[in-house]
């Protein structure tokens, strides 16, 4: 009986270790794949964020964005099929965006300037909520992931920080079209302004790296902390003090663009220095 | 305390709260199957091995519970950052992921709230800047208005003389008119009262030619009777040498001789003394005649002065009529002018009322800017 009892206890030992090692592939698991959801969350924003500038530009009167709009909407229901997966079928913030997306791209651009764009930043915004869901619940916050104690700024901080920089893009896009910047596009982009030298002295600041991936890192902030400046000269100068806007609208959307690419250069690398933890 | 029940925690850690729970129950079915075949120290040892997992889920959810009160006594209510959250948490209650998954709405609806706020809070910021600069705008505006409605009203005074002199000038222009008349019938009447002095002295000038013609034949006839009384003379001379001849019967007659012959020299000497006269007037008459045609000449000029004197007199009065249509024509838009003025001073006055009100209302929206701004700072 006694070793009955003895062989019962070490197959509870067992059954425990195994539970526990099963576990911890588990979690890796989950991180890998809420790892790729990320990324595709991401390249939906992204997709989301051109979308509105295009809009923008369209509804100020340069029809040559009606094409490009047309393939983005393509590319956006090319990712959204790759999501439909069961961790999201069910999630209220992507049914919102799916459905969203529907009623927005049926519009086929009746909407107005300013109601486009609200409704860009609504979805985008819900967007960058579900990438830091996913985040948290694929367990990639600091709590799992010791190495990089500021992870939460990548799914959040880096993530709206860029949404600001889109934001400019698309009212300054918009601005540089109908060559006219009221009152409120200046309230509006001074803000922007403010958030963006927040974004360059506080968010870019915060973020954690691995001491491999130092130089790697510092550059690439350098770069988007030199872009971010450039974007402000042009939009204080170019849109908000010049007495009239002369500014090209292509050349001030690619401006933003190559921003707003840098932005997502250091939301790559952070997460390349994810796989690299996992 | 801690280190007693590390055991158990890894055992939560490997099966999950709810696996331990079960483990803890299996183990107790499992004491109350063998407690009739194993001895008393093996059933001891498994008694203590169940009180062990008992009192270790006891003080795992006691401690879980303490940590939810710590973790939740010392949320940063300023920051409101989920991400600060950290519970160690062992049990697999659905409740705490709700409480997280809510506190992370919460604290998304903050961070929108407090974006909110700071666009608000910068907004008002331009809106105070706005007003000031409004404020300034509206004042100098006022001031300039003011300016503008003062001279306008000087203006108007200035153009209510300027009308009062115009019309001053009309009636001038008027008179001029007038008088230009007057002058023009004047200068008919002595043009042609030269006109007939002209005819008078070319009929003067006739008469004086016509009076030459007759003083000539005087002076012929002057002559006739000079040369009478040279015959006569001579005739006296021969009767009173015909007398003498005769003696003393012919004295009588050479008397009458002699009588005769003085006659005939007094009548010779009046003769001469009347050709000297006829030479004198025919002198004076030929002066005359001179002097007349000079008159003529001169009355001709008169008349041609005249005429050109006429001719002006009607350009002075054409002109004159020519200033009173335009001086009318200035009369009239300059009351026009005066109305207009009239109606701008009074418009500028509502201007610069609407202003002073413009100047309250910037004020006003500054402060309220202002306590919009205090209150998305509490």
């Amino acid at each position: 009986m006694e070793l009955m009892i003895i062989v019962s206890i070490s197959l509870a030992v067992m059954l425990i270790l195994f539970i526990g090692y099963r576990k911890s592939n588990n979690n890796k698991k989950l991180q890998k794949e809420g790892l790729v959801y990320i990324q595709s969350i991401k390249d939906i924003i992204t997709m989301v964020q051109q979308h509105r500038g295009l809009s923008s530009a369209l509804l100020n009167g340069d029809d040559s964005a009606q094409h490009k709009l047309f393939v983005l909407r393509q590319k956006v229901a090319d990712q959204n099929k790759q999501l439909n997966v069961s961790l999201f079928t069910k999630n209220e913030r992507w049914c919102a965006f799916t459905d969203h997306w529907q009623r927005l791209t049926q519009q086929n651009n009746n909407s107005s300037v300013a109601n486009s764009f609200e409704q860009h930043t609504m979805m985008i915004r819900n967007l960058a909520y579900l990438l830091e869901d996913t985040a948290e619940l694929s367990h990639l916050t600091a709590e799992f992931i010791p190495q990089l104690t500021q992870i939460g700024y990548v799914w959040r901080e880096l993530v709206l920080a860029t949404e600001s920089i889109g934001q400019s893009r698309a009212l300054g896009t918009g601005i540089a079209a109908k060559k006219l910047c009221s009152n409120v596009d200046k309230i509006r982009l001074n803000f922007l302004i403010k958030t963006m030298k927040n974004t360059t002295e506080n968010t870019l600041q915060h973020l954690s790296y691995l001491p491999q991936e130092q130089q790697m890192h510092q550059n690439l902030v350098g770069k988007a902390t030199a872009n971010i400046a450039q974007l402000i000269r042009v939009i204080e100068e170019e849109l908000i003090q010049a007495e009239k806007v002369s500014v090209d609208n292509k050349s001030y959307f690619n401006l933003a663009t190559t921003t707003i690419e840098k932005m997502n250069d250091i939301f790559e690398h952070q997460v390349k220095q994810l796989h690299t933890s996992l | 305390m801690k280190a007693i029940f590390l055991p158990i925690q890894l055992l939560i850690k490997a099966l999950g709260f709810k696996g331990s729970c079960w483990l803890t129950l299996a183990s107790y079915l499992l004491l109350v199957a063998i407690t009739q075949h194993i001895n008393a120290n093996s059933l001891l040892v498994i008694y203590a091995l169940f009180l062990y997992l008992l009192t270790g889920m006891g003080y795992v959810v006691n401690k879980q519970l303490t940590e939810i009160k710590s973790v939740i006594g010392n949320i940063n209510i300023n920051q409101f950052d989920h991400r600060d959250i950290h519970f160690n948490s062992s049990i697999d209650s659905p409740l705490i992921d709700t409480l997280l998954t809510t506190y992370r709405e919460l604290s998304r609806i903050n961070i929108h709230h407090l974006e909110r706020n700071q666009e608000v809070e910068y907004s008002a910021a331009q809106v105070i800047e706005t007003s000031e600069k409004v404020k300034v705008n509206v004042q100098s505006q006022s001031d300039a208005t003011n300016a503008t409605a003062a001279a306008i009203t000087e203006m108007s005074q200035s153009l209510t003389e300027v009308n009062r002199e115009i019309s001053n000038t009309q009636q001038l222009s008027c008179q001029a008119t007038e008088t230009a008349n007057q002058g023009q019938h004047t200068l008919k009447s002595l043009s042609q009262a030269v006109v007939d002095v002209s005819e008078q002295a070319q009929n003067t000038q006739q008469r004086m030619v016509l009076l030459n013609k007759l003083v000539s034949n005087v002076e012929g006839i002057t002559e006739s009777i000079a040369q009478i009384s040279q015959q006569t003379n001579l005739l006296a001379l021969n009767a009173s040498i015909e007398a003498a001849r005769a003696g003393e019967f012919g004295r009588g007659f050479a008397v009458v001789a002699e009588e005769v012959r003085a006659l005939a020299n007094r009548t010779e000497s009046a003769t001469k003394h009347i050709v000297n006269n006829i030479n004198d007037v025919l002198k004076e008459s030929g002066e005359i005649v001179i002097t007349m045609s000079d008159v003529v000449e001169q009355a001709n000029s008169c008349i041609d002065k005249a005429s050109e004197v006429d001719k002006a007199f009607a350009d002075i009065e054409s002109a004159t009529e020519q200033v009173k249509y335009q001086m009318s024509i200035v009369s009239d838009v300059s009351t026009q002018q005066e109305m207009a003025t009239n109606e701008i001073s009074e418009h500028i006055e509502q201007v610069v009322l609407g202003a002073q009100a413009n100047a309250d209302i910037a004020v006003q929206s500054e402060l309220v800017a202002n306590h919009l701004r205090k209150l998305t700072k509490t």
